[in-house]
């Protein structure tokens, strides 16, 4: 039973949005899924949604999710994980064979967050850890001198990555935070954790987005032809990670092109969090053949290169939404092959900052 | 071991802007839970004066909460703990696998099964990676010096895969190094716990105060 995409939504991402709720946020962003899609919410079985409480600050996010989606007395859940994850989820309870179409849905207002290191304090351990009191920054700096030592790729490589997705981002009306900007530019950023200046870091963003899914070829429009999800990182402290690489990424890509019975695709979407995040994700991705630094400096991720890796500015460029990075990257791959005339592409998305999990989707243009 | 209850700690405090350190404070926040004043005047109370927290044409609805935990350690960390406040660091290893766990889990997840041996170690080792940050974890705070946080794997308790020499494992802690300065630190670098005085120790993972050169240090 084939999955496919008919419709997405999206309200565009922005670093506050001090005149809309939550509600109304995802509101917008279901409608225009609807309107994309061609179908009335009334066709909707039910909703997936990806969402964590800790970040919302209300408990049990999910059961404010339906009203403003169409899901009103149908089936609802939540999975507390990036929003790939849930649309994973989504593609799977459609293959049960139970439903027809459903809708993922996800937003991220971290303007709400007066706090939000000390929020993202409580997803430590709060013995060995959460004492130490780290920023969630320091810990993926951590991550980037790892890569960098790991790889032999210079902090220069993550500037060039902050640049590309800012640039691309310069055509893409969703994006927050694109712009014009040169290596230096970002080397000249203030240093927050080194080996990660200001530059390399992400901007957080308000964002919500919809996406339907069916069973239904006649409103299909794009094929879900592949999913995986792997958790690399070791649950019980930090010290025994591997740091500096994302086990998760060779795992999951892996479980999705072979069921997607492809080697190569026309372009990749990642959530980067952190400019190193981007290139840790193709090296564990490996359908490139060289590491990951020397394709980018050879400008091989570029728009015009011959694997465009965040076409759509990725978070460098749009603004990082939290758990909504991977619908995301969902909504601007779908965006992207109806514009460039691409045909296949390689979503992937970690479950959180710095988290060494996450997940990988091929979607493709043939219906 | 019960735990006792939570606290801010005074790093922690350090870090916070001073009118919020002020009402943490002035709520007894700082001490024990469930002593704060009541929900009306709590509610009604001005959470900040920082102007950048401040969103003065929207219109919200603050909801100070403290939601606070007095999380049971378990078996495995409260004898780490313990240890800690002796001045010890103490691993378990897998009898099967033969990896050394610090900090430790009485089961091992490689093998899936129970773990019982004990182990001692010195806490000597080497930075498996590290930053030098210059933020807490308060948005409107930034360190003008900036603080060693790095991962330390201690000596002879690494596991490498025969294939790639990967490290699959292994045993260490996040903590902050010091005694250094910030541009002579370096992956590889040999250090070595630097522990609080006996009396000061509580049986936290504060009570290694922080971890320095076993040279001595580079200034």
């Amino acid at each position: 039973m084939d999955v496919y995409v008919a419709g997405v939504g999206e309200i565009p991402c922005r670093p506050a949005y001090g005149d809309l709720d939550f509600r109304e946020m995802l509101y917008t962003a279901a409608r225009k899924a609807y309107e994309d899609a061609g179908i009335h919410p009334s066709e909707i079985d039910g909703i997936v949604s990806s969402g964590m409480d800790f970040y919302e600050g209300i408990s049990i996010t999910d059961s404010y999710t339906p009203d403003q989606v169409g899901g009103r007395l149908k089936f609802n859940t939540l999975v507390s994980n990036d929003s790939l994850n849930a649309f994973i989820h989504g593609y799977m309870l459609l293959r049960t064979g139970h439903f027809r179409n459903l809708m993922v849905t996800c937003y991220a207002k971290p303007s709400n967050m007066l706090n939000y290191p000390e929020v993202v304090l409580n997803s430590f351990d709060p013995h060995v850890v959460r004492p130490l009191t780290p920023h969630p920054y320091v810990l993926a700096a951590l991550d980037a001198r790892a890569y960098l030592s790991r790889s032999g790729a210079s902090p220069r490589d993550l500037s060039l990555v902050a640049v590309k997705n800012k640039k691309n981002a310069l055509g893409n009306t969703s994006a927050a935070y694109a712009g014009a900007t040169t290596p230096d530019d970002v080397e000249n950023s203030a240093p927050v954790s080194e080996p990660l200046k200001r530059g390399h870091i992400s901007t957080l963003c308000d964002y919500a987005a919809a996406v339907i899914l069916t069973t239904d070829r006649r409103l299909g429009r794009f094929t879900v032809k592949g999913v995986g999800n792997a958790f690399g990182a070791y649950s019980s402290d930090l010290s025994s990670r591997m740091w500096g690489l994302l086990a998760w990424v060779r795992h999951a890509a892996q479980k999705a092109l072979r069921m997607a019975g492809i080697g190569k695709v026309d372009f990749v979407e990642v959530s980067e969090p952190f400019a190193h995040t981007e290139l840790m994700a193709l090296e564990g991705l490996g359908i490139d053949g060289e590491p990951a630094h020397k394709t980018l400096r050879a400008g091989g991720y570029d728009l015009g290169g011959h694997l465009p890796v965040n076409p759509s500015g990725g978070c460098l460029g749009m603004g990082y939404p939290l758990n909504a990075a991977g619908l995301q990257r969902v909504v601007q791959s779908v965006k992207a092959m109806s514009r460039m005339g691409w045909r296949t592409c390689m979503i992937l998305s970690s479950d959180g900052e710095v988290v060494d999990a996450g997940s990988a989707v091929v979607l493709t243009s043939e219906v | 071991m019960r735990v006792k209850p939570a606290r801010y700690s005074e790093r922690y405090l350090a870090q916070q802007p001073e009118d919020v350190r002020r009402a943490i404070i002035g709520l007894e926040l700082d001490k024990e839970f469930g002593r704060v004043e009541g929900w009306a005047s709590s509610l009604n109370r001005k959470y900040t004066d920082t102007d950048e927290w401040r969103a003065e044409n929207l219109i919200l609805t603050y909801w100070r909460i403290a939601c606070r935990y007095s999380h049971a350690a378990g078996k495995a960390a409260t004898r780490f703990l313990d240890g800690l406040r002796d001045g010890k660091i103490l691993g378990t290893k897998c009898g099967r696998c033969q990896r050394v766990m610090i900090p430790p889990r009485l089961f091992c997840e490689w093998c899936f099964r129970d773990v019982d041996e004990w182990v001692e170690h010195s806490g000597e080792g080497a930075i498996s990676t590290y930053s030098l940050s210059y933020i807490g974890t308060d948005p409107g705070v930034r360190l003008e010096k900036p603080i060693i946080v790095a991962v330390i794997w201690f000596d002879n308790t690494s596991k490498k895969s025969p294939s790639s020499q990967t490290v699959l494992h292994a045993a260490g802690l996040l903590h902050i190094v010091d005694g250094v300065k910030p541009e002579n630190v370096s992956i590889g670098m040999r250090v070595r716990p630097v522990w609080r005085r006996d009396g000061e120790r509580t049986g936290s993972i504060l009570d290694i105060a922080y971890f320095t050169p076993v040279d001595g240090g580079v200034g």
